[in-house]
């Protein structure tokens, strides 16, 4: 069916949510209904292409696809559909879809109601003008609670109860009324196909072969074929080699006008180079104007990385070039440590992003790394009034020397059940945390609004959250600003020598028990050596808590004989294995997960 | 050189320790015992070319066996191979089956050495550890074996057990010393997941003695043994003299041995292992059909090298700078590379061209092999 040209014939739209609330899943029913994939390349979550996705069963990269749908009046409309990722690490691509579209499909789990992201995300759509169509999913659920659910909604958003579409993308129902919805509701895309060209990149990929390809939301004007054209942001021109539209595969077209969802690839292979959130302009306009502020993604959290062999330090900064390429929310540097030699700092969106470019670097590249004690970005000020940005523990200037030190602090929002706002309090004041708003959504809901230091909440904050909820609460949160705080710089001694890649800056209150906990933590994770090891945690010169690791005295297996010697061998080569992948500190064995591990203290 | 190994899974109950896969019921006896000869007569051909030296009666407790099963294992193993080369055929045995009719049984066929699962000369150990037999027991059968026409014998002892004061270890070795045991087999106590010992320990209601003082059991076994006469010639095994057992050494030697029965292992003296299945019914019923249930497995080149190493470290030859560069000058650089850091540390000590583990590195044999390992 031959989509019709006119613009009133394109929605384009993004599909929001809290994470989990079925976002990708029900994406699957509107591409599967309106016929864009084959019941054969229909998978669950089709949109989410990479490997780490399929497996985690989460989306950490928009998708967008183009669909078609004939509706009532038997026009067949073009949808643009940008499916997100539901995790706060990654709710920067959430605003960039946003800015390209004029419509939401805002998502609420039946069984869960509304989360902390949920709010978020519809705040994200509102301040973009957005129209939002609220609709209920996983209504198949048999803890669905529709009514109360559509309560929370109603207050939310000001809606009309009949205006939430309720849907299941298990069993496809709501499916067709969410489509209708889609064309009734969300306006269509305004612009003028002979103006002078601007689109808004809002996504870029990398493909070995083609190198870099920008998708982009055309708002004026029209983007031709081998048409000249000039990123506005960053000055530079390149040819449009090809620009088309996104199905499953890519499409070429010889041109896409105002309204339009599409992507341009001109050779481009460093990603550095297109930067998302950038406007496309024709080459030679000179008024052309940006579409958007433009902003760049910062990173929250720091930590360093390592190859185990540091022989691999040239592959892995060419790994992490190629990890960029594809990720331009990861930023490095090199560095070096004692402990271990050369490696990169790198600057991650949060703990899950560093999560997964580990484990990319793992899959992708078979570069196995160590990740030091992750930190986030403190600010510094010498007493001759020199200002400093503090990535890592040990650029921290020497204590006599420093004027004062600031924190990154955030705006927390939490959303939980009543009955759980005493715990929440204790954890979040524990944190350090600032109770701002405490405000009751419907009677059983309440959200909780604290301002705490980043560094409170990147490590084990919401896993300690969800415990004492019992998973009854969400989280989501933005940073704030700046403040002074009485940090100090807590080193790690293992057998008496310094591991500075275990340094932390902790606040001064803390510093005690953090250390006892940290060096806790070790004794479990370092394996037992022919030696004793002893752990201690310093302030200055000053140690302020100590454990051992008594020596091991025998590793020897009893029987060896005919039905033993290849289960056996197996069993020493796992052993081997895991050698491999430890870190020589000193005399000592350091396993390679122990610098993130460290940190998980509370279990 | 080649031997036959017959693997008989059932015990008449299950000590406390033992994470084998057995049945304490005899019902399938009889059937996995035609089963094993329908096995022999299926499988010659594995050791085609290759003398039959030793056979190895294991399990489980072979000693449950009948004097008319033996005869029917004989005379089944008679008809495939020529027995008349044969230098040992050990029979491992439970103290409490060894009588005078056992031994008599015993006494016309080609079984010339017994193998004692003796654990510990104290009732209260036995009794910890579920074993069926008594002190008594122990004595009785050792007076038996000592008065047949076995040429050899051997008993095995088991050091760090709960409780286990040095005293108390000290004390069984001097029983060992006082019945002339030519040969012992002692291992540390190693508790498996999944035993009813570990469940025990979980529950501290029993404790056992910590590393340290199970490596003062060893120690003090090395320096008792090397006082005796005995030759600590595999980390477990202590022989006086003419008294290595022949059957278990060709295990660590990599000879050719064949596995018969459920779960029993199979090498080709080459470069494949094999194992049958260990389930008892599948095994029976598979073999009645005609057809031997193994999954085999294809060693690589690193994987011989892996299996040399662990084996060889573990013998009180050692492991060889020739053998090591018949196999390739790559594999005795890496091992060389490898184990540098324990020469240092005296754990391992080169001498005529061997590699020798000290007593010091016999407590770290594990952690020496696999730290010379490819992979
Ligand atoms: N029963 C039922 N389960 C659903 C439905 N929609 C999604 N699910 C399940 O909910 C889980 C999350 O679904 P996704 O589609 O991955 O959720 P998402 O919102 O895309 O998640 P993120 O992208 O990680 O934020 C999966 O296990 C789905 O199978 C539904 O309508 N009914
Ligand atoms: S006799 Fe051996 S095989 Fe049988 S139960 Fe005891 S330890 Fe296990
Ligand atoms: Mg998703």
């Amino acid at each position: 069916m031959p989509a019709m040209n006119d613009m009133q014939y394109i929605r384009n739209f993004s599909v929001i949510a809290h994470i989990d609330h079925g976002k990708s899943t029900l994406s699957d029913r509107l591409l599967e209904f309106t016929g864009t994939v084959g019941q054969r390349e229909l998978q669950a979550q089709t949109l989410d292409n990479m490997d780490l996705e399929r497996e985690k069963g989460i989306t950490i990269k928009s998708h967008a696809i183009q669909m078609y749908h004939q509706y009532k009046d038997k026009k067949t409309y073009t949808l643009n559909l940008i499916d997100t990722p539901g995790h706060v690490d990654f709710s920067y691509e959430v605003s960039r879809s946003i800015a390209a579209c004029e419509g939401a499909l805002l998502l609420v789990d039946a069984t869960q109601g509304i989360q902390a992201q949920t709010i978020s995300n519809l705040y994200l759509a509102i301040d973009n003008d957005l129209e939002i169509i609220p609709v209920i999913n996983k209504i198949d659920m048999p803890s669905a609670m529709i009514e109360e659910v559509t309560e929370q909604i109603v207050d939310l958003i000001g809606c009309d109860p009949d205006e939430i579409v309720h849907a299941s993308g298990k069993t496809g129902e709501g499916v067709e009324n969410i489509l209708n919805a889609i064309i009734e509701r969300i306006p269509a895309p305004e612009g003028d196909p002979e103006a002078p060209l601007q689109a808004l990149i809002f996504d870029s990929v990398f493909n070995p072969f083609r190198g870099v390809i920008a998708y982009f939301r055309v708002f004026n004007g029209t983007i031709r074929k081998k048409q000249p054209i000039r990123f506005h942001n960053t000055g530079k021109e390149y040819v449009a080699e090809e620009v088309g539209i996104l199905q499953m595969d890519q499409v070429p077209k010889p041109a896409l006008s105002a309204g339009n969802v599409g992507y341009v690839i001109t050779g481009i292979k460093d990603t550095r180079e297109i930067k998302v959130g950038d406007t496309i302009t024709a080459v030679g306009d000179q008024e052309a104007q940006p579409i958007q502020g433009f902003e760049e993604v910062k990173p929250m959290v720091f930590a360093g990385i390592y190859p185990i062999d540091n022989d691999d330090f040239e592959d892995l900064r060419e790994s992490l070039n190629k990890l960029q390429l594809n990720d331009a929310s990861l930023v490095f540097e090199p560095e070096s440590s004692v402990a271990l030699g050369f490696g990169f700092r790198c600057g991650f969106l949060g703990m899950l992003h560093l999560e997964i470019i580990q484990e990319r670097l793992s899959r992708e590249f078979d570069m196995e790394v160590i990740t030091t004690i992750p930190n986030v970005s403190y600010q510094a000020t010498t007493k001759k009034g020199e200002f400093l940005i503090i990535n890592t523990p040990n650029d921290l200037p020497d204590p006599t020397l420093l004027d004062f030190i600031e924190e990154p602090y955030i705006d927390a929002q939490i959303i939980t059940k009543p009955e759980f706002i005493g715990s929440i309090m204790k954890l979040c004041m524990d944190k350090r945390g600032i109770l701002m708003k405490q405000v009751y959504l419907t009677t059983t809901r309440v959200e909780l609004t604290f301002h705490m230091p980043l560094a409170e909440i990147v490590f084990d904050f919401y896993d300690n959250l969800k415990s004492i909820s019992r998973g009854y609460a969400s989280f989501d949160y933005a940073p704030l600003d700046y403040r002074r705080s009485d940090l100090v710089k807590m080193d790690i001694k293992l057998n008496g020598e310094n591991v500075d890649a275990l340094s932390a800056l902790v606040h001064r209150s803390k510093a005690e028990s953090f250390g006892r906990q940290i060096c806790k933590k070790l004794k479990e994770l370092l394996p037992r050596q022919q030696f004793v090891i002893a752990i201690q945690a310093a302030i200055g010169a000053k140690i302020i808590a100590r454990e051992t690791i008594s020596a091991l005295r025998k590793d020897v297996t009893a029987k060896c004989y005919g039905g033993d010697i290849s289960r056996k061998r197996k069993l020493l080569e796992k052993q081997k294995k895991g050698k491999k992948k430890m870190r020589q500190v000193g005399k000592i064995q350091v396993p390679q997960k122990a610098f993130l591990e460290v940190l998980k203290l509370n279990k | 050189m080649s031997g036959i190994y017959i693997h008989i899974p059932f015990c008449k109950r299950k000590c406390h320790y033992c994470n084998f896969h057995l049945s304490a019921s005899m019902k399938y006896k009889d059937d996995v015992v035609a089963a094993i000869l329908k096995e022999i007569s299926l499988t010659p051909d594995f050791l085609k070319g290759k003398q039959l030296s030793t056979i190895y009666f294991g399990g489980g407790t072979p000693s449950i066996l009948s004097s008319e099963d033996f005869a029917l294992i004989f005379n089944q193993l008679e008809a495939h191979y020529s027995l008349d080369c044969l230098k040992e055929v050990t029979v491992e045995c439970n103290p409490d089956d060894v009588t005078p009719d056992f031994i008599r049984g015993l006494e016309g066929t080609p079984v010339n050495r017994y193998s004692l699962g003796v654990q510990s000369f104290y009732d209260g150990d036995l009794r910890a550890l579920n074993r069926t037999h008594t002190k008594k027991q122990v004595f009785q059968a050792i007076e038996l074996i000592r008065h047949s026409n076995a040429k050899s014998w051997t008993l095995d002892l088991i050091y760090g057990l709960p409780e286990m004061t040095m005293e108390r270890w000290m004390s069984n070795l001097q029983m060992t010393h006082a019945v002339d045991a030519p040969h012992i087999s002692a291992y540390a106590l190693t508790v498996e997941p999944r035993t009813a010992l570990y469940h025990f320990i979980q529950k501290r209601q029993l404790r056992l003695p910590d590393d340290g003082q199970v490596t003062a059991h060893f120690d003090a076994l090395m320096r008792w043994a090397g006082e005796r006469g005995y030759e600590h010639y595999e980390i477990s095994n202590y022989a006086l003299r003419g008294h290595r057992a022949v059957h278990n050494s060709s295990y660590w030697e990599g000879q050719a041995y064949l596995g018969l029965g459920p779960g029993a292992h199979s090498f080709d003296g080459a470069f494949i292992r094999r194992w049958n299945v260990r389930n008892n019914p599948i095994y029976v019923r598979k073999i009645a059909r005609g057809e031997v249930p193994y999954t085999s497995e294809m060693l690589t080149p690193d994987d011989l090298y892996n299996e040399y190493v662990m084996t060889r470290l573990r013998l009180s030859s050692g492991v060889s700078r020739m053998d090591l560069s018949g196999m390739g000058e790559r594999y005795l650089h890496r091992f060389e590379e490898a184990i540098s850091p324990h020469v240092e540390s005296t754990l391992i000590q080169l001498s005529e061209g061997h590699w020798r583990l000290t007593d010091a590195g016999k407590h770290f044999a594990d952690r020496i092999a696999s730290d010379a390992f490819i992979i």
